[in-house]
């Protein structure tokens, strides 16, 4: 290695040491002590730091972002999982209150309904080939002293009556079953007439018979327990007319009443048991 | 293509420090990546001091700009960190792992003693440590501990560098011969 280039070398790495010293020392001395080769350093170093720390910014930014698209995708899979996590909370707590609202219902009903009323919860449905409800079973029975006979309601109206009680359950012949007739009114004119229910495997619809074809009855109306014999306290909630057809002749007009209570989304009812069928039986006009 | 090669690395080394340091609190465990490195350049016989220095200089330069400390401080320490590693070298030529580990663990405490010395000598705002001695002490032989146990990594990662660069200068000889 010649002469030359040993020193060349030796004032390179000399150059290399001192320069960042004495870019330090430049640096980092109180301006107002900055000598003439500080000042001359900082000036000439100043284009090549802003170009080197632009750079840096810009590459580290490019860093940055990929990291923050890390988070990102980190807090996504968080976020969802507490997603899936709050909509089942919300899922439960909304059935929980829709339940709620059901139970506070039957209370009031319970709280108007004078005499005893007996609590009991659906515990078995038959379905039809339409996915329509044609019996229902609940989880009183003759333990509780339910018997065949007594009204089964909910806040929203008239199930129908116990058909008959076993010890521990009892099945309910629903106001749409087709053996199933109770005597009813029209709510606006008091106009009487018989429902019977269709047995219709896709509908829950009944039919009143037995209508006076002079008596005033509309799309609309509300049909309820005419109190009559006994069987139903009176002015319960049976359904509404959904259509009326007359004849060109004969005594009679026939109307459509759609229950008022919605057999498939059954899950809690009330019994009335005998003495508060005896007392309503006693306050319907 | 050797020294871009080694920057590069060095770059990244920096970069996935950074990366970690947002995900998990490294402090006071904080190692510095690129100390190896120029460890590594300076116990090299076949690096020579300019090109060495050059490679320091740029790294220490990098390092500066990503730890945001005064422009020249780790380029004047690393660039030193080399020379001192070279003038070791030539006495250690062994490069097993202890070697690694105990060089770079005292590489790594004489680097911070003399970043604290050198910050306090020219800024007078913080005085010399004197008062909490223990406590930079303590810091230093943790960040010289994590850094010398990162070493052994860096020094396989060099040798990688190294062993790929020259497959291919042999693979341009053969074809060109």
């Amino acid at each position: 290695m010649s002469f030359f280039r040993r020193f060349r070398d030796a004032a390179i790495c000399v150059v290399l040491l001192a320069l960042p010293f004495f870019f330090l020392r430049a640096n980092l001395r109180d301006p107002a002590h900055t000598n003439a080769l500080d000042r001359v350093l900082l000036q000439a170093s100043a284009p090549l730091q802003y170009v080197a720390t632009q750079l840096a910014l810009s590459v580290s930014g490019v860093f940055q972002e990929y990291v923050y698209l890390v988070d990102v995708k980190r807090d996504n899979e968080r976020l969802r999982a507490d997603n899936s996590r709050l909509r089942e909370a919300n899922y439960k707590l909304s059935g929980q209150a829709a339940e709620n609202r059901r139970l506070r219902r039957l209370l009031q009903l319970r709280d108007q309904m004078r005499g005893s009323l007996l609590s009991a919860q659906v515990i078995g449905k038959d379905v039809s080939n339409f996915f329509r409800v044609t019996k229902v079973r609940l989880d009183r029975g003759e333990r509780d002293r339910v018997r065949a006979g007594m009204p089964v309601l909910t806040a929203d109206g008239l199930v129908g009556e116990v058909r008959r009680a076993t010890g521990r359950d009892a099945e309910v012949l629903l106001t749409a079953d087709e053996t199933s007739a109770i005597d009813v009114v029209i709510q606006r004119t008091g106009a009487r007439g018989m429902l019977k229910g269709l047995g219709a495997e896709d509908s829950y619809i009944c039919r009143i018979e037995y209508l006076a074809r002079e008596d005033d009855v509309q799309v609309g109306d509300l049909v309820v327990t005419s109190g009559l014999g006994k069987r139903f306290p009176a002015h319960i909630l049976v359904g509404r007319i959904a259509k009326v057809s007359k004849a060109d002749f004969g005594l009679y007009q026939e109307a459509l009443v759609e229950p008022a209570v919605d057999f498939s989304r059954l899950d809690e009812v009330l019994i009335m048991t005998a003495s508060a069928r005896g007392q309503e039986a006693q306050d319907s006009p | 293509m050797r020294s871009f090669a080694v920057i590069m690395f060095g770059f990244v080394l920096l970069a996935m420090q950074a990366a970690l340091g947002t995900q998990v609190p490294l402090h006071p465990y904080v190692p510095n990546p690129v100390l190896p490195m120029a460890v590594y350049l300076g116990v090299s016989p076949d690096v020579s001091p300019v090109r060495g220095a050059s490679i320091c200089f740029a790294l220490g330069y990098l390092l500066d700009l990503g730890c945001g400390s005064s422009v020249g401080l780790q380029t004047f320490v690393l660039v030193a960190a080399f020379f001192v590693a070279r003038g070791a070298g030539v006495r250690f030529a062994p490069q097993g792992l202890s070697f690694q580990l105990v060089m770079n663990f005292v590489m790594g405490i004489a680097t911070g003693g003399t970043l604290i010395a050198l910050r306090a000598i020219f800024n007078h705002a913080p005085p010399f440590p004197t008062a909490d001695a223990e406590r930079h002490s303590l810091l230093l032989l943790k960040s010289a501990s994590v850094t010398a146990l990162i070493a052994p990594f860096v020094f396989a990662g060099m040798r990688r560098i190294d062993g790929w660069l020259s497959q291919q200068r042999g693979d341009e000889r053969a074809a060109q011969g």
